[in-house]
């Protein structure tokens, strides 16, 4: 499936349940509805066949706008329940096009964690999430805000420490764009925002968080404005990189590409710094990082058990990241490892190079 | 008992930089080779800075029974034969690096035509030993002369970190009868392009560890020369385990978190990321057998050619198997080596027992 066709956009169908959330919301009858976008690469039923065995339960019904998802899911037995317990639950798949769709869920935190985010997390490498580095996320807010006069406040920003590698959140009511600079002094990236949008007379319009996965929280106003103006265009921005990652192992060494992550300081001088770098992509599941040379310069191995695909890792100078195809095809681990990557280690620039330069020794 | 942990403990940490250092060791060797074959592949490949020198760079070269770490054939027409050494210990211990030497040198390679091809024999050496290394060699050339050996460049080498990246720092010295490149070597005419002038006049020479030299170590893990099963595991099993789990196996894995894959050391060799590379059965072998010892694989009951049910699972994942291996690998060594001195002196107890008391 492509990941680069048309621009994505809002079917009817999905917007109509969007529109009697918005209506819930106002109405107080649901307290926040979340949206989850999701990149395909396999159709949305075979997702669901693929992944409906994480449940204990689970019955999908296929209607207009797509699937509803009713779940049940068992807990192992812990200090708190010693006896387990069970988690039930529904949601619901919007198809946007053939290869986007958002994951729509009106439950409490504990619900959604073991059901939406659950299938979320659980669907690669049949699906993936977007992920946007923190300058794109705060011009997607403020795309919006301008776009409907409205000027946007943020009351709880979240944002991911690249030195302690925790989050710390700072809930001062302040400017998105100072939120960010703020953040980007303290060697932070902003990674969750929650904002209230105001309009010329001051009058609440919109309540809702965004963070680099594209993802948002609304809390009040209108759930088709977040899915149109922030979730759509964060798919859209995150969506500009795929073709960097389109390569693949070239039987001419003289073709091979690769994939660099340039950071603006050096961040990589240190053997430590490099075994942190291995650790941050070692959070992904299913990665088996391999260090094959360490100091002064990094070599690893990178298997992706989940894919079948496989790269290298490469530190040669400490302000660059080269992630090199060892398998046939590697986009899918070039784009995990990429994200994961940014979202624990800091944001870069990522652009494709030619491995052999001629005559370049 | 409080002892007998400490002791367990302090032989198994000796046991893992045991390990440790072999892996390194055989890594090292594949870099120096890989750093090697990519110089020559940019100066003289056929998408190199002048294209169509050089023919072939073979990293498994088989001369009858001898296995010389490459050979890089040339137009011109022109052959080195090269051979890595990490160390050279002098006296008797050296002995059979030399007799290996020797018959590198003794090779006497033909055209299609019949006609000889002119041969080098180069021999990289840690600077630590290059000086034993040149001398050894010279006092058994001149004890065993034979009519027509070829000439044996010794290089020390070792690994540069410089401001402006790493290199591998190579070093000529003129003693102990030392060679030089046989003229003309790369190319026919003599000029920029001479062995000599490269390599062995600027006093130290380098070459870079780039990104096509590491990217040739991935492409070819291996060297000439058996790897220490941490290093074929991590390297040759692993990533042909990856390569051939199928879609449902995959998804297993990550809706349980574990999957059990039955695979022989003929398919482990059939994976598509190890095609091209030419890995004796017997690597792989030892490998799984490895794997075994560690609680990674056991083998199927009865099979022959013995069949390993090897498990994936999440957590073990995410360990570095350079750092993890090594550890579970020397604790299993030294457990086995207890357990042999423990079952030899009981039987030596035994036997003692046997002897009547008075007599």
């Amino acid at each position: 499936m492509s990941q680069t066709s048309d621009p994505p956009t809002l079917p009817m169908s999905a917007a109509r349940l969007l529109r009697r959330a918005s209506r819930d919301l106002a109405a107080g009858r649901l307290r926040l509805v979340r949206l989850y976008p999701l990149l395909l690469r396999v159709p949305l039923p075979e997702l669901l066949r693929r992944r409906c065995a994480i449940y204990s339960v689970c019955d999908h019904a296929q209607l207009d706008y797509g699937y509803t998802v009713a779940y049940e899911k068992r807990l192992r037995p812990s200090k708190q329940n010693p006896g387990g317990r069970t988690v039930v639950g529904q949601f619901d798949l919007l198809a946007i096009g053939q290869n986007l769709c958002i994951v729509m869920s009106a439950l409490d935190s504990e619900q959604d964690k073991h059901g939406p985010r659950l299938l979320v997390s659980r669907a690669y490498p049949h699906a993936r999430r977007p992920f946007l580095n923190s300058g794109a996320l705060c011009d997607v807010a403020l795309k919006a805000a301008q776009d409907n006069a409205w000027t946007a406040t943020c009351v709880d920003a979240i944002g991911y420490d690249r030195r302690t590698h925790k989050f710390r959140r700072d809930m001062k009511r302040q400017g998105l764009e100072y939120a960010l600079s703020e953040m980007a002094e303290q060697a932070r990236d902003l990674h969750r925002a929650l904002m209230v949008f105001r309009d010329r007379s001051n009058r609440q319009r919109l309540r809702a968080s965004l963070d680099r996965y594209g993802a948002a929280r609304i809390y009040a106003g209108s759930a088709i404005t977040v899915a149109d103006e922030f979730v759509l265009p964060a798919v859209r921005q995150a969506q500009q990189n795929s073709l960097v990652f389109s390569i693949r192992r070239e039987s001419q060494v003289a073709e091979q590409r690769m994939v660099q992550l340039r950071f603006r300081q050096r961040v990589l001088e240190s053997p430590s710094q490099m075994r942190s770098l291995c650790h941050a992509v070692r959070k992904g599941d299913g990665l088996n990082v391999s260090t094959v040379h360490l100091n002064p310069y990094l070599q690893a191995q990178v298997l992706d058990f989940l894919s079948g695909e496989a790269i290298q890792l490469v530190v040669l100078d400490p302000q660059t990241v080269s992630l090199i195809p060892r398998s046939g095809e590697s986009d899918k681990v070039l784009e995990r490892v990429a994200a994961t990557i940014s979202r624990h280690f800091g944001e870069s620039e990522i652009t494709q190079e030619k491995v052999y330069t001629s005559g370049g020794q | 008992m409080a002892k007998k942990r400490s002791q367990y403990e302090s032989l198994v940490r000796k046991k893992t930089k045991e390990l440790c250092a072999a892996y390194d060791n055989y890594e090292a060797a594949v870099l120096l080779i890989s750093s090697v074959e990519a110089w020559f592949e940019h100066n003289w490949g056929p998408k190199g800075r002048i294209p169509g020198l050089m023919t072939d760079f073979d990293r498994f070269p088989r001369i009858g029974s001898l296995t010389p770490d490459f050979v890089a054939k040339f137009a011109t027409p022109y052959i080195i034969c090269g051979e890595h050494k990490k160390t050279f210990p002098a006296g008797r211990a050296g002995q059979d690096n030399v007799k290996q030497i020797l018959a590198y040198s003794d090779w006497k390679p033909k055209h299609t035509d019949g006609r000889g091809v002119p041969l080098d024999v180069l021999v990289l050496v840690n600077t630590h030993s290059d000086d034993k290394a040149a001398k050894a060699i010279d006092q058994a050339r001149r004890k065993a002369a034979a009519p027509g050996r070829a000439p044996i460049i010794i290089m020390g080498f070792y690994a540069d970190a410089r401001a402006n990246g790493d290199w591998f720092s190579l070093k000529w010295r003129n003693a102990h009868g030392n060679c030089r490149f046989s003229v003309p070597n790369v190319a026919k005419q003599r000029g920029a392009q001479d062995l000599n002038s490269l390599l062995i006049d600027p006093d130290p020479s380098a070459i870079r560890i780039d990104y096509s030299a590491v990217n040739a170590t991935d492409r070819n893990p291996l060297i000439n020369d058996e790897p220490p099963v941490v290093y074929t595991i991590a390297r040759v099993v692993f990533p042909a385990l990856n390569d051939l789990l199928t879609e449902s196996d995959r998804d297993q894995l990550s809706i349980d978190g574990e999957v059990r894959k039955v695979l022989s050391r003929s398919q482990i060799l059939s994976a598509p990321v190890l095609a091209g590379l030419s890995i004796p059965e017997r690597y792989v072998q030892n490998a799984l057998q490895a794997m075994e010892k560690v609680g990674l694989a056991h083998r199927v009951n009865g099979s022959q050619p013995p069949v390993y049910e090897i498990t994936v699972n999440l957590k073990n994942l995410k360990r570095d198997l350079r750092d993890w291996l090594p550890e579970k690998h020397a604790r299993r060594l030294v457990r086995l080596m207890q357990a042999r001195r423990t079952s030899r002196k009981k039987r030596r107890g035994e036997s003692k027992g046997q002897l009547p008391l008075f007599e």
